[in-house]
């Protein structure tokens, strides 16, 4: 498919023709508009557009611009993933069961951005309520990958991913439970940014797992990605467990590359992590972290192997969690005070039906194993053996970053696959492979 | 437990698939974690308290009128089924 001729492929190029006044934000946001309009049909990235709020929000811009104020991120268009609270717009997760969902409150990552002066173009598509690895299991459309349209995006957070990829906004946030950010961003080759647990506030964002359940960005550099988790991270006294460490520069430490030396890694240590490379990976993968590998040593970073014999173990540990988590942070949608509400006179069969109608496939079943491994009797053999297990990934972990400054693996096993190829066995999806 | 109703269709094909994946966490039996406590709490700062005053929160009616079926500021839903409806 045609690429977009590129009109600020960078937050750093908008921010400066923002401040120079060679654009306005409304010129900006515009430009943006119609090309996301022009690739939309082919990609369907977004569930909602909000061409009309986007223009508001720019001309807003443009006048505390006018009157002095500093923007960190003046006029940059940016895509929110549906499962971020969004005011007085549409907020679906994915799901039918949210359809025409409209939150009396902004997220506060969506705040801190709108705050910062970004304009929200829209709402992108995800799988519902964030289970998925493909946006093939959205409640609504399913999304293409802009570089191949018969390829999935990645999931849970495709359309943000191919929304930045696709030059149909700057940057874009997404939410990562076990992968939903990275594994997208790789599908979509954009840089994509999982933050950890508790740098940016879940307020406002429609829960999964909650103790695994991350806000972070999409942008096409890492500098980009840096700015807006400055403006996103930071404590939040509506999250308890969002952590007291206040913001900071991330992008301070990015020098330019006339700055830098001609080894500027010498004295770091990395170290792959030998369980992500063997088996099961696809060899154009394995080619791309040898190649990085090589590039790293060049720049003068020593790097090693590491081997992590709990990390094989993380995969259907976190899926216990994730399941066991989401039963209970799903069993809201009852369609009582809000959402899809089942016809039935007895109120029980309402619960059931609504549930059975609003929620799609993929979600009731992870409900039910959730359900499951909670019970009384199986508790401790599936949700405490898995936060057991938790333990022993965190510590083997953090040890090897006693000895390691960073560890390396792939974002996935494999590039992006073509739709319809995982969809009837969810094993396998859950693998990857 | 999950108040998801199934049609028959749903039970034959998701039955398979759910076994397959609960198999799958029975890999998680072979492991040793003996004396190992779970990591029940994903964050681990403390002394996330904010101060024990009511606030009232002002948008209430609003978030009322999402509901399906109101009556005034309150939420109407189907009647529980009792025994004395048997």
């Amino acid at each position: 498919m045609a690429r977009l001729t590129v009109r600020c492929s960078t937050l750093h190029a908008a921010r400066q023709q923002i401040a120079t006044r060679a654009r306005s934000a409304t010129e900006l946001t515009q430009a943006y508009l119609r090309g996301l309009r022009s690739v939309e049909p082919a990609v369907q990235s977004f569930i909602m557009v909000d061409e009309e709020g986007a223009l508001e929000q720019a001309a807003e811009v443009d006048r505390r611009v006018a009157a002095g104020e500093h923007l960190p991120l003046a006029g940059v268009p940016v895509a929110i993933k549906d499962n971020l609270c969004t005011k007085d717009l549409q907020t679906t997760a994915g799901s039918k069961q949210l359809r025409g969902y409209m939150p009396p409150y902004d997220a506060t990552a969506v705040a801190r951005l709108r705050a910062a002066g970004a304009v929200l173009v829209g709402k992108t598509n995800m799988d519902e309520f964030g289970m998925g690895s493909s946006c093939e299991n959205s409640g609504f459309q399913p999304t293409f990958n802009p570089w191949d349209t018969e390829r999935v995006p990645g999931g849970s957070s495709g359309g943000s991913a191919s929304a930045v990829a696709a030059n149909q906004c700057i940057v874009a946030l997404g939410s990562d439970t076990g992968g939903s950010i990275r594994q997208p961003a790789s599908f979509c080759g954009v840089v994509g940014l999982k933050p950890t647990y508790g740098r940016v506030s879940r307020y406002g964002l429609v829960a999964y797992a909650s103790s695994l359940d991350c806000v972070g960005p999409f942008a096409h550099t890492v500098a980009d990605a840096a700015a807006v988790l400055s403006v996103i991270a930071g404590p939040d006294t509506s999250d308890a467990t969002s952590s007291h460490r206040p913001s900071e520069d991330f992008a301070a430490g990015l020098l330019p590359l006339d700055q830098l030396g001609s080894k500027p890694l010498a004295g770091r240590r990395l170290a792959v992590i030998q369980e992500t490379t063997g088996e099961g990976v696809d060899p154009g993968v394995a080619d791309a972290l040898a190649n990085a590998v090589s590039h790293l040593q060049s720049l003068g970073a020593e790097v090693d192997q590491v081997s992590l014999p709990s990390f094989a173990a993380g995969l259907p540990a976190y899926y216990v969690i994730a399941v066991s988590e989401a039963s209970s942070n799903l069993s809201r949608y009852d369609g009582v005070r809000y959402g899809h509400r089942a016809e039935a006179d007895e109120l029980r069969s309402m619960y059931g039906k609504t549930r059975h109608e609003g929620l799609g496939s993929e979600v009731a079943r992870r409900i039910l194993m959730g359900t499951y491994a909670l019970s009384a009797g199986y508790y401790d053999a599936y949700y405490k053996r898995a936060q057991q297990v938790r333990t022993l990934v965190q510590r083997e972990m953090g040890a090897a970053l006693q000895q390691y400054d960073a560890l390396l693996c792939p974002a996935a096993p494999t590039p992006a696959y073509r739709l319809g190829e995982k969809t009837s066995d969810p094993l396998a999806m859950y693998k990857g492979a | 437990m999950a108040h998801i109703a199934v049609t028959d269709e749903e039970v034959a094909d998701w039955g398979p698939k759910i076994e397959n994946i609960v198999e799958w966490f029975g890999q998680l039996q072979e492991i040793d974690v003996e004396g190992v406590p779970p990591a029940l709490q994903a964050d681990v700062e403390q002394g996330a308290l904010r101060p024990d005053e009511a606030v009232r929160y002002a948008g209430e009616l609003r978030l009322v009128e999402q509901a399906a079926d109101t009556d005034g500021a309150y939420v109407r839903v189907p009647k529980i089924a009792t025994g004395a409806d048997a």
